[in-house]
This record gives C-alpha cells, structure tokens and sequence, in this order.
C-alpha cells in the first residue's frame, strides 16, 4: 500500500530518502524544484494553505504557498531542492536524494 | 501602508483584497471627516480647513458615489449575498458596544474583514508548547500596533482567537475577521522556527506584518505602480528557478495589482510594513522593492484611523452617508440582481 510521508521540517530530515513507488511524500515548504528525474517523481503544487469555513469553502491566509508534494511515479534516482523558511528573504535550500523503490515498502 | 481618500466599489469584482482596500479606504475616509481631522495621512495637501475636502486639479481618481439611502440595504444585503465574510457582525457589535445604532444601510459602507472601531482586546494562544519568555516577547510585538490601534492582544491558557503556530509553513496569516472562521483547532498565524535566539529585527519584521494581517491589513506590494516595476518574465523565471512556482503562482503572489481607479492613493509606500521585500533581479531597473522591517510612520497613521482610540468619533451618521448620496428617479432603481452574480 502506498504511504503519505509527511514533513514538516525538512532541514530535520535525512539527505537520502527511500519511498515506493506511488508513494506522496508532502513537506511544508514554499517551493521546490526537481534537479533530477522529473520523469519518476512528479511534483504537485506548491499549494497555498486553505481551511473549510462554515459554509463548506476554502479560506486562504495572505502569505506564500506552505505546501509542496511529490509523487513516486516509477522507481529510479531523483533529486529535488525544497525551499522553506522565508523565501523572498532568508529561504533555506533543502537538497534530498530520493531513491524510489519498485515497490512501496 | 495604502493611502487612500476615495474608494469606488464594484459588485461584480469578487477580489479579496481589492475589496478588503476598498472597504479600509472608505473605513479611512469616513473616520477622517467625522472626527474633523484634516487628515495626516491622506491628502492633508488639499483639506481644507473645516474638514471637507475639496477636490483640487491636482486629485486624480474617482470620488465615491454613494447609493441612494433606499437602495443601502438591499446593497448591504447583496454585498453579503456575493461574499458572506462581508456580513459585518464584528463591526456591528462594536458599534453598539460603543452606544451606537448603525442603520442597516450604513453597514454597506464598512463591510469585509474590518474588527471594528471600538476597542477591542483579541486573545492569543500557542499550538506547540512555548516557554513563556517567547510567549510574552511575541505578544508584546503583536502589540506594537497598539501605539496608535484600539485593538490589543492578551495570552490566554485557553484557546485563543489567534492562535499561534511556531512549525513548518513559512510565515502567514489569515485576515482581519477570518480568524474567527477558522477552526479551532488550526493555527490562525505561523511564524516557522521563532525562537529567543531569533534576532529583535525579525521579530519586528514578521511578527508585526503577521500582526498586521491579523487586523486586516493585506499586503502593499501589489500596488501598480510597485507591480510595474518588475519585469514579468524576469520574476517567472526566477520564481521558476528558485521556488518551483508557475505563471500562476507568480502572478497571484506578486503581478496582480490593485486596481488603482479605485484609490486615491499617495505613491505606493515601499517601506510600510505590510510591502514584500522583493529582489532586484526581477526588476526592470535592477533596484529591489525594500519592503517595510518595522511599522512605519504611515502604518500607524493609518492604523490609528480605522482602529481609533476614540471610537465614537469614527462612526459617521446616516445623515452624513445620505449627504454625500448621488441620486436618481426611483423608478429606475435597479431591484433585481441577475444570479449570475
């Protein structure tokens, strides 16, 4: 079965990650680009953040987007920078080898 | 910080912070000419000295029209049909807590995310476990505003109206009256990785321009004439390069201006606090938009004015809204709205 990996503090991580195919691994994080193997590890967004309000819409905060996601397409090597913190100001680059396994483990 | 004198509205443009502007101008305006004051931050140049203001050939915009006074509820009540975060409950509180009767109509002139005029003490609470020497110093910079704002912030052990969020996501948070929307268990305002050993400059330039979002103050770096300054294809390469953003992304977090018809602004104030700090490499002239590391002058004029510390002088009467009122035949007041809206 395929995992949602989150992470919230990206600098806290290990540089080298092992998922799965179809595997989504979320940081909280206002950008990210895919330096290598954008063919297997597909990114979604960055995302702005949103609540339900009471009458079933999303409601955005003003601010950056605080969200970005991947998705393990195919197993291989691939290498992404995340970008958090603040990232017109002080953004802290993030940069993490995913390795993605033929299989989720 | 923004500063406008006149502000037109429009029922068809459903733009959060266009609208929340417009509502804060008029907020502004309004507050100015009942309290008599020639206006410090708007315009003094051409105030008369009674108060009213006299257009001069200098004045470039639009003045605002008002409705007819038989027309304001229905337009407070379609206001609040297009958007319901314009429905004014928080303003109308207020202002009864400070002894007054607003008219229905004249909630259509002060709408969207405004707390009101009274004085009003908003609680904040922490989602992670904070020691209380953080706690306190957050709190007291949240406070800064109140050199010239009526609205405070106090700590509570229980869950606050703005609570707090110290983890990842960046720095953000959710304007003015939509804090009450959220739910309790979310964090209203992140501030990532704030710590004691987090520089004072810091605090002064996140905390308060969070803060200040809390009050309902958006962002000031949209305004046109800052947006010209930047090379499009320039930011889209660089957002591209450096954030991973799409032409969408650039464009609803740094191209979109305001819609300046509807200000009467004095030039756009790189240095208030709610301006992005944006780099040269994406201008046109290679000179990078500052951005604001602390309230500004104009911050807290401006914030004294929606947020005065005399409340009752910032109401104006339904006499003074129906004075300022364009006009025309009844018959052909406009009582069907297309739903199309």
């Amino acid at each position: 079965m395929a995992k949602l990996i989150e992470v919230t503090q990206v600098r806290d991580v290990p540089s080298h990650l092992a998922v799965g195919v179809g595997d989504v691994l979320v940081f909280s994080a206002g950008g990210a680009v895919v330096r290598a193997g954008a063919d297997i590890l597909e990114m979604l967004g960055p995302f702005r953040p949103a609540a339900i309000i009471g009458d079933g819409t999303p409601l955005s905060p003003e601010g950056p987007p605080n969200t970005v996601m991947f998705l393990a397409r195919a197993s291989g090597a691939a290498v992404i920078e995340v970008i958090s913190g603040d990232l017109w100001q002080k953004p802290v680059r993030t940069v993490l080898n995913v390795v993605i396994e033929p299989k989720s483990a | 910080m923004i500063k406008t004198k006149n502000s037109t509205q429009s029922a068809r443009r459903n733009d959060g912070d266009i609208s929340l502007r417009e509502a804060l101008a008029t907020i502004a305006d309004v507050a100015t000419r009942a309290v008599g004051d020639n206006g410090h931050w708007a315009h003094d140049h051409d105030d008369d000295e009674d108060g009213d203001h006299q257009q001069t050939a200098g004045d470039i915009g639009c003045a605002v029209k008002s409705l007819p006074v038989r027309l304001r509820q229905q337009a407070a009540n379609l206001s609040v049909k297009i958007n319901p975060v314009n429905a004014p409950a928080y303003w109308r509180r207020s202002a009864y807590a400070a002894g007054l009767m607003p008219e229905p109509q004249f909630i259509a002139a002060l709408t969207s995310k405004y707390w009101g005029p009274a004085p009003r003490t908003l609680t904040v609470s922490f989602v992670e476990t904070t020691p209380a020497d953080l706690r306190r110093r957050i709190v007291s910079h949240m406070n800064a505003w109140t050199k010239t704002a009526c609205i405070t912030f106090r700590e509570t052990s229980g869950t606050g109206q703005v609570r707090i969020s110290r983890g990842g996501g960046g720095y953000w948070s959710y304007l003015g009256t939509d804090v009450l929307l959220i739910p309790k268990s979310r964090q209203t305002m992140n501030l990532e990785g704030f710590t004691m050993s987090t520089s004072e400059s810091e605090f002064r330039r996140v905390v308060r321009h969070e803060t200040g979002h809390t009050m309902g103050f958006p962002h000031e770096h949209m305004r046109k004439a800052l947006v010209q300054r930047i090379d499009p294809e320039k930011a889209y390469v660089y957002a591209a390069e450096n954030f991973g953003w799409n032409k969408q992304m650039v464009d609803e977090q740094i191209l979109k201006s305001l819609n300046e018809k509807s200000l009467m602004s004095t030039p756009p104030d790189q240095t208030s606090i709610m301006c992005y700090q944006l780099p040269g490499s994406i201008t046109f002239d290679g000179k990078p938009i500052i951005g604001g590391t602390d309230i500004n002058p104009n911050d807290f004029a401006f914030a004294g004015k929606i947020y005065p510390k005399n409340a009752a002088h910032a109401l104006m009467s339904a006499h003074e809204l129906a004075h300022e009122a364009d006009d025309w035949a009844e018959a052909e007041d406009v009582m069907e709205v297309s739903a199309s809206l």
